[in-house]
């Protein structure tokens, strides 16, 4: 074993916690015990315990009744009395009440519709139960929801179960799982001190409910012949307002009495018997205003509070307390936003924008993660500025998208023609003839056609005179290639005909065919 | 005395998971801290002991009813077993858990570090065929260094690597802390 200098501490509370929490439920299982002992034996306290047998009895009457209820909606009624008596047995065996294993139960029944599924599952977290120090409905709520198919919070329980075992595994594999682990453990826990002390308050309850159920059986009994228990609680009403009535009566003729005597007898003699008689065979002209005075004085006693003054008060105090709720609201709402704020430091989507900054990304890419963390960390003002600096950029990019569309460059070809253009001009200036076209011949009418060899494309051209079609000469003995232009009028030909004219050259010279062009009647060279 | 920063492992483990890079920059901040400490704690070792007490090269039998003999004096081993760690130390009961400290690991060393804590006279159950052997152990033992306090208690006390941090503990502790704290800060300004 080595020595250990610890120069920086940290304070690890797991453990302790657990610790904590077991010595909490075993403090509150004697306390509990204690609790129904001294409520079941103490001589003060019969009243008051028949009260809570009779409540405890309603409770679980009503347990009872929810949960057969439950079973027989999911088609499961003639399941109930079994069921009751396997929770009973449960309860007894493990220490754990049947307040808590009756919900469990019935949300275990309602999750998987099957009886023998829900024991086998409430089986299970009844174990992790005992080893986590977790309660019943806890284990049992995630269990039922992973069963369903939400295994969130069966993660949240820490016990052992891995992400990618959730991820993987079915219920059914992990259930078997987690029966293997935690076996026997709900066993262990009842066998403790802790665990008989629980079953022995168990019992106690039990005893509490039994008596609970037979003091309503006795009131049932009592109202038989009477139409039922609903008018016996009627007369019991009644007989509370009776004596009621009769206490504040009393009250007040003790203090008439003292107006009417003038204060020569005080309220204490007069509650006396034999004074009281005195004065009341004294004063029997008297009796029936006596007694309506009575009653009025009941009726005002009765009626509610109508000073201004004093509901002012009550408003005042009313609105303190409203506001004393506000504030706490408040105070909770900050502390979970605060709560919140932390959590944010760990959060998954946080992480996420994090790995994705550490990227290779476009500016507007990385805006857009910026602005994402911003409204994840709400920093409303570095929000804002990203957002304005986003839209700024995607307008920037939405324009330059629209200007590579209108985009449309300068056909290259073009030069050509310039360059075809000049060579004539040069050939020309040294005395070749270039303006004139063998095979030229005229024709009568309008624009004619031009002819090409059979291989050519057609070549459209638009000019004043028309639409020319590529079409075989046929006339021609040289083979070549003829183009027939016949040109209406004295003017000459306009510009877009003189370039189709050239194009049909050159295009008839790059197949391969010897190409020239000449005039066939008139003097003039058409100048192209 | 044993400094506590709460939020430490938080805050290492945030490091580790968001800027693994920073972390490391961290713990090789505070590590010359811890090694300074360490360095010291082996200058203390001498490299004679005692005759009866010092290494021959072969290891001895137990003569006693412990299953294992008295270990012997090996300078070079008690240097060696003198270390740190940048690592959680196992949760004592009371819920504390060290994160950085100081190790003494060998088996000498642990003893030539503690002895006399209890007993500064010797064990009266000795089984030495020396009666005076505790005592005649921990007087040179107190030669070499007096056993300092860091903290409170007789368990905080030692020769070596106790005194070392009792001597360094200011210097060191600042360091480490503000090396801590400065992380933490660069930690919450990056993912604010």
């Amino acid at each position: 074993m080595s020595i250990i200098v610890s120069i920086l501490s940290t304070f690890n509370s797991k453990g302790l916690t657990a610790a904590e929490k077991r010595t909490a439920a075993f403090n509150k299982a004697v306390k509990g015990l204690g609790v129904t002992m001294a409520a079941t034996f103490g001589a003060s306290q019969i009243t008051s315990f028949v009260k809570q047998s009779i409540k405890a009895f309603a409770e679980e009457d009503k347990a009872v009744r929810s949960l057969g209820l439950n079973l027989k909606s999911l088609g499961l009624a003639y399941d109930v009395k079994p069921i009751e008596e396997y929770i009973d047995k449960l309860q007894r065996a493990t220490g754990v009440a049947d307040s808590e294993l009756r919900p469990a139960f019935q949300q275990l029944a309602n999750a998987t519709r099957s009886l023998s599924k829900s024991q086998e599952i409430l089986g299970v977290a009844l174990d992790i139960s005992a080893a986590t120090g977790k309660s019943v409905q806890q284990v049992t709520q995630a269990l039922s929801r992973a069963y369903l198919g939400n295994k969130t919070s069966l993660g949240r329980l820490n016990i052992g179960i891995t992400k990618a075992d959730l991820a993987t595994k079915s219920f059914d594999d992990i259930l078997g799982d987690l029966s293997k682990r935690f076996t026997g453990q709900a066993a262990a826990a009842a066998d403790t001190y802790a665990g008989k002390m629980a079953r022995i308050s168990i019992a106690a309850d039990e005893a509490q409910e039994i008596l609970g159920g037979k003091l309503v059986q006795a009131l049932e009994m009592l109202g038989e012949g009477r139409g039922g228990i609903t008018p016996l609680v009627d007369e019991m009403e009644r007989f509370a307002t009776y004596v009621g009535n009769i206490a504040v009566g009393l009250a007040q003729v003790t203090k008439d009495i003292e107006g009417l005597t003038g204060g020569k007898v005080k309220a204490g003699e007069a509650l006396k018997p034999s004074k009281l008689l005195r004065w009341t065979s004294n004063l029997v002209p008297g009796v029936k205003a006596v007694l309506d005075l009575l009653q009025a004085r009941a009726d005002v006693a009765n009626q509610p509070d109508v000073s201004p003054t004093r509901q002012l008060v009550k408003k005042l105090e009313a609105e303190k307390k409203i506001t004393g709720e506000i504030k706490k609201q408040n105070k909770a709402k900050t502390e979970a936003s605060k709560l919140d704020k932390a959590k944010s430091m760990l959060d998954l989507e946080k992480i996420q924008i994090e790995a994705a900054l550490q990227g290779e990304l476009t500016e507007n890419e990385k805006l857009r993660l910026q602005l994402m963390k911003a409204i994840v960390n709400e920093n409303a003002d570095r929000a804002t500025t990203l957002a304005e600096k986003l839209a700024k950029s995607q307008n920037e990019l939405a324009s330059l998208k629209a200007a590579s569309y209108d985009f449309k460059p300068a056909n290259p070809f073009d030069g050509w023609l310039q360059a075809i253009e000049a060579m004539r001009k040069g050939l020309a200036s040294i005395g070749a003839n270039v303006g004139t076209i063998p095979g030229a011949a005229t024709a009568s009418g309008g624009m004619s056609r031009l002819s090409v060899t059979p291989n050519m494309p057609e070549i459209p051209i638009f000019g004043g005179a028309g639409f020319i079609t590529p079409q075989l000469a046929t006339s021609n003995p040289t083979g070549m290639a003829q183009i027939n232009i016949t040109v209406q009028g004295t003017g000459g030909l306009d510009d877009q005909t003189k370039k189709a004219v050239v194009d049909a050259v050159v295009e008839a010279s790059s197949y391969g065919t010897p190409t020239n062009w000449f005039r066939t009647t008139g003097s003039a060279v058409m100048p192209i | 005395m044993p400094v506590a920063v709460k939020g430490l492992v938080e805050t290492q483990r945030a490091l580790r998971k968001f800027d693994p890079d920073f972390y490391k920059a961290m713990q090789s901040e505070i590590r010359p801290e811890l090694s300074g400490m360490v360095r010291e704690a082996k200058s203390l070792v001498p490299k004679y002991f005692l005759g009866g007490a010092m290494s021959d090269g072969t290891e001895r039998e137990s003569r006693t009813s412990r299953s294992r003999a008295f270990p012997t004096y090996d300078n070079v081993q008690i240097r060696r077993g003198l270390t740190y760690s940048m690592g959680k130390q196992k949760r004592q009961r009371n819920g504390w858990q060290s994160m950085y400290s100081l190790l003494n690991k060998s088996a000498m060393g642990a003893i030539v570090e503690t002895a006399g804590r209890l007993n500064p006279g010797g064990d009266s159950r000795s089984q030495s065929n020396n009666p005076d052997a505790g005592r005649q152990f921990i007087d040179r033992a107190n030669q070499i260094s007096r056993p300092k306090q860091v903290g409170r208690g007789r368990k905080n006390q030692g020769r070596l690597a106790f005194a070392a941090v009792a001597d360094n503990m200011g210097r060191a502790k600042a360091a480490i802390v503000d090396a801590i704290e400065r992380a933490e800060a660069k930690y919450r300004s990056t993912t604010r």
